[in-house]
């Protein structure tokens, strides 16, 4: 397998879109499952955002620095775009989804998807991307802060306020079910 | 399991999402605005050449007439050198391989 670096190197010499296509095909679950986690779930949405956010990439490789991951350069845009569509949009993503007990002990991966996108929507959307790009995607508080540009310090505090909110509505739903 | 471990667990992506049609779609797209941008440079670039070429025969019909008229020989040659520096400028304009080796 081409390293991103090479394929990158390809598609800014050679306009070469099939290198360009390797990498999109390469990111395309980990751009799509962010995005539609920060929109809790509006998969058609999210997919049209991280379209946008691989054209961007294209026509901005050249601003790509040697010191961070593509990876990361990808959240980044996925990021600024998604928060550019929700300050022309309406606020649809405030209204909290319900989650059954059910649904937590769920083993399709489908299902599973659909109720962390759900539990999404029971956050602010500080603390969505802070969780998930920690949570979901593995990243450290600095690289969070990166993608962001928040202050380190905040993402800590969104990180640990969403942890606290998402454990009291777990724990609410599993008193129910009891 | 702890609250923390469960949470982990249920907020980690499950499904692995690799649908070919997305990334024909971003590559249909880019090739779109790229076509799209090579006719808007075509038609800038034949916009520029066709003002230009007017306003150098406006030039020329009103300050070299009489010595291009004394040497014909001259304004083919100098034709053949102005299209030729028009050519060459355009490939370099559009190939970028000269940009970057």
């Amino acid at each position: 397998m081409n390293p991103d670096s090479e394929l990158i190197a390809r598609a800014l010499t050679e306009s070469d879109t099939d290198a360009f296509g390797e990498l999109v095909k390469r990111y395309q679950s980990t751009i799509r499952q962010f995005l539609r986690r920060l929109t809790a779930g509006d998969h058609a949405l999210a997919d049209d955002i991280a379209q946008d956010t691989f054209i961007t990439a294209f026509q901005k490789l050249g601003q790509l620095k040697g010191t961070g991951s593509f990876k990361s350069w990808l959240h980044t845009l996925a990021y600024r775009r998604f928060l550019r569509v929700i300050q022309t949009g309406a606020n649809k993503y405030e209204t909290p989804c319900d989650v059954s007990w059910q649904q937590l002990s769920t083993f399709d991966a489908v299902e599973a998807d659909l109720l962390a996108e759900k539990l999404m929507s029971h956050l602010d959307l500080n603390e969505r991307t802070a969780l998930t790009l920690n949570c979901s995607e593995g990243l450290s508080h600095q690289e969070i802060a990166q993608i962001t540009g928040i202050p380190l310090g905040t993402i800590k505090s969104y990180i640990a306020r969403a942890k606290s909110k998402l454990n009291t509505l777990l724990s609410s739903q599993e008193l129910q079910a009891s | 399991m702890n609250t923390n471990d469960l949470l982990n667990k249920i907020l980690s992506y499950h499904q692995v999402l690799v649908d070919s049609r997305f990334v024909e779609q971003v590559i249909g797209r880019i090739e779109r605005l790229h076509r799209m941008r090579q006719w808007i440079l075509s038609f800038c670039t034949l916009a520029g050449v066709f003002f230009g070429f007017a306003g150098l025969s406006y030039l020329i019909n009103y300050t070299s007439l009489t010595f291009l008229a004394d040497l014909p020989g001259t304004t083919t040659l100098l034709s053949t050198l102005a299209i030729s520096s028009v050519v060459l400028f355009l490939f370099w304009v559009f190939n970028d391989e000269f940009e970057r080796p």
